[in-house]
């Protein structure tokens, strides 16, 4: 009786080793692209999107007016950029956050990789290395590519031929009216600033405008205010360039160009004591209710404007 | 016939001392080669599987056992680096999709994968706790190494120091744990993973700090209009925190950031077949298919075991002599038994069927020792591939 219990364990124990010894495999299903739809985060990117894919297919990640060198993608904003099925951004000199957040490299589409190696401009750029390591600038490269109509042109056939690749094969919505006419219309405005400004330099406190006046031939100075928006006094070497550049009558436009964020205060100082009126030029950067192309137009447009004699 | 096979039984049980050391003999002759066996089986099967399941890796030139184990199981390898570009430059095609893998570190011992979001899609892990490591300084913790190390979603998780005693190599980072995913019983459920961005921080290429102009003068070395050079005593930061994480930056140029290797996962067969000869053709990179080269490997394991196999054969075999010999020496000591039954009227055969019964039942329960034996050693085995 023994010895058959015995035998009765031994089978029991057979039949359990003979069980599944180990979970195979979660055989959990890949994650699955549901969302057709190109995630942006900044004006450029929005405008190229839209002509490509239809506005429809559009998806705004970063908030309006959000400043593209500072903002930072929240978890949220990132979840919906690695489920899009694709995201376009401007690169790494425009979106520094690009260089900290773990976005897809097979579905991203930087638009600065459209803008050949020597187009780049750099200016008051800072080098520093750290013990024996290589050096670093810090800085130096102007971001506003988009600004310009031919690196424009060339981002939009970038960001065109890779967003209808990627896209292809979900429903199309017709895209808004044609891209290169509306680039066109930005070109002649350009132009048409340059004629009024007829060899007089525009002076700005930002960098921001230096492709479209290299584009159009627009002498550029840029005094690098810089102002904390607290109505304190800005750094003392940009208030002297400004003032000796102010003084050079017939040399400039008699306007103080504000690509950035146009301070009141400074503004109305440099009015009464410099002469020079300040103007307001939206570079179309951030996202906004009207897209890129329809502000650096009308920025354009006002500004030759305003320097037009009456 | 059941008169013999109680005889048989009871003959066997009056015995135990010689059947007990009859079916240990022929039961551990039966464990060895079917548990090698089992073995054997389930490690093709798993390393096949995890081949067959990623269709092509690129690397740099070399070894391609080192760069296709060092790929699909995280093995350490000296494996030359390849530049970043070579990903953006491939994924220009299209036509396949590039996951850049970086394996060059460690954290308590488990190899830190850094990659990109797409391989955590490619191989289906799934958050249990938190989320995906998107971030710098981030990390998801693959299952073993979440269970091992008592970690979860908020904790933290220092890397393996490279070089303990040279200052200049960049510090430990403290990483934040972002996630831990489902176990899937692959090499996957002892790594940990990143974002690539997050592994040039630990090759120290990228790093941060408080901006240059404004630095203790203290620390610089030199300073001219445009540019100053800092001593190497500034202290980096060794935690990318919410507060400093603008700050992080790289050294040098990007396009030449370091990968170990990338997975190319091609939308068709061709695409994957015309992608192999244009890598290997061009000649700065080699292409490889993980089936081929597991093939390949467990080729030459398979020849050892088939080796190993012969010699358990001949212990087997050897085993079974011997056991006849016992038999065949009971069978003598039996005389007198036997002679009694032919006296008593059984047939002749019966003295056979005794013996030849009490024979199968050793072997039955030998048998069956052996198989429960076996399933015993499987199940208590560690998971070898998931730790390859």
């Amino acid at each position: 009786m023994g010895t058959a219990r015995t035998l009765l364990h031994l089978s029991a124990l057979v039949l359990a080793g003979c069980a599944d010894q180990q979970g195979s495999a979660d055989d959990a299903p890949k994650s699955s692209l549901s969302r057709q739809v190109v995630a942006v985060t900044s004006g450029p990117a929005e405008l190229l999107a839209a002509a490509s894919v239809g506005q429809a297919r559009v998806d705004r990640v970063a908030p309006d007016g959000a400043p593209l060198d500072r903002w930072r993608p929240d978890d949220q904003a990132l979840d919906a950029m690695i489920s899009a099925q694709r995201v376009l951004v401007l690169g790494d000199e425009a979106e520094p956050w690009l260089q900290r957040a773990g976005l897809p490299p097979s579905r991203t589409t930087r638009l600065e990789a459209a803008v050949p190696e020597g187009r780049w401009i750099e200016v008051g750029s800072f080098t520093h290395t750290h013990g024996g390591g290589e050096s670093h600038t810090h800085g130096g490269v102007v971001a506003e590519t988009w600004t310009d109509p031919d690196l424009l042109r060339a981002m939009a056939r970038r960001s065109d031929e890779q967003l209808r690749r990627a896209l292809e094969g979900g429903e199309a919505a017709p895209p808004p009216a044609g891209l290169e006419g509306r680039i066109d219309a930005y070109a002649a405005e350009l132009k048409a600033l340059a004629a009024t400004l007829d060899g007089r330099a525009l002076i700005a406190t930002h960098h921001g405008m230096e492709y479209l006046c290299r584009w159009a031939g627009i002498r550029l100075e840029v005094t690098e205010l810089e102002l904390d928006g607290s109505g304190a006094p800005p750094n003392d070497a940009a208030v002297r360039e400004l003032a000796e550049l102010a003084g050079l009558e017939g040399a400039h436009a008699g306007v103080l160009v504000w690509p950035g964020r146009l301070d009141p205060t400074f503004a109305e100082m440099a009015q009464q004591e410099l002469g020079l009126r300040s103007l307001d030029f939206d570079l179309g950067g951030t996202l906004s209710d009207r897209d890129t192309l329809t502000r650096l137009t009308r920025s354009a447009a006002s500004l030759r404007a305003a320097i037009e004699p009456e | 016939m059941s008169g013999i096979l109680f005889l048989a039984w009871r003959h066997a049980a009056a015995h135990r001392a010689r059947t007990s050391i009859l079916i240990a003999c022929v039961a551990l002759a039966l464990w060895v080669p079917w548990t090698a066996g089992a073995l054997a089986g389930q490690y093709d099967q798993a390393l096949r599987a995890r081949a067959d399941q990623t269709p092509l890796i690129i690397g740099a030139p070399g070894n391609r056992y080192d760069l296709t184990l060092a790929a699909l199981y995280f093995r350490p390898s000296q494996l030359e680096t390849v530049p970043y570009q070579e990903l953006e430059r491939l994924q220009e095609g299209g036509k396949v999709t590039f996951v850049p893998l970086h394996m060059r570190f460690t954290a308590r011992g488990n190899p830190i994968v850094a990659t990109s979001i797409e391989y955590v899609e490619f191989r289906g892990l799934q958050p249990v706790a938190g989320r995906h490591a998107l971030r710098l300084g981030e990390v998801a913790l693959g299952a073993e190494v979440a269970l091992a190390l008592g970690l979860r979603p908020g904790d933290a998780l220092l890397s393996d120091p490279t070089e303990l005693y040279d200052i200049s190599r960049p510090p430990a980072l403290k990483m934040r744990v972002a996630g831990v995913y489902r176990a899937t019983g692959t090499p996957d459920d002892g790594a940990v993973f990143c974002d690539v961005r997050t592994a040039w921080v630990l090759e120290g290429i990228a790093h941060g700090h408080a901006p240059a102009e404004g630095i203790d003068e203290s620390l610089v070395l030199s300073r001219a209009e445009d540019s100053v050079a800092v001593s190497g005593a500034l202290m980096e930061y060794a935690e990318v925190t919410e507060e400093n994480e603008d700050t992080f930056h790289y050294h040098g140029d990007t396009a030449l950031l370091p990968l170990s290797a990338m997975l190319a996962i091609p939308a068709s067969r061709k695409d994957g077949t015309l992608l192999k000869s244009a890598v290997n053709a061009a000649g700065d990179l080699q292409a490889v298919t993980p089936t081929a080269v597991i093939s390949d490997l467990l080729g030459v394991v398979f020849r050892i075991k088939a080796f190993f196999d012969l010699v358990g054969g001949f212990l087997l075999g050897t085993t079974a002599l011997l056991v006849s010999v016992v038999f065949l020496l009971s069978s003598r000591l039996r005389t007198a038994e036997l002679r009694t039954l032919d006296r008593i009227g059984a047939p002749r055969r019966v003295g056979g069927g005794l013996i030849g019964l009490e024979a199968v039942l050793v072997l039955l329960v030998a048998g069956a020792l052996a198989g429960g034996a076996t399933a015993a050693t499987l199940r208590l085995l560690p998971d070898l591939v998931s730790t390859f």
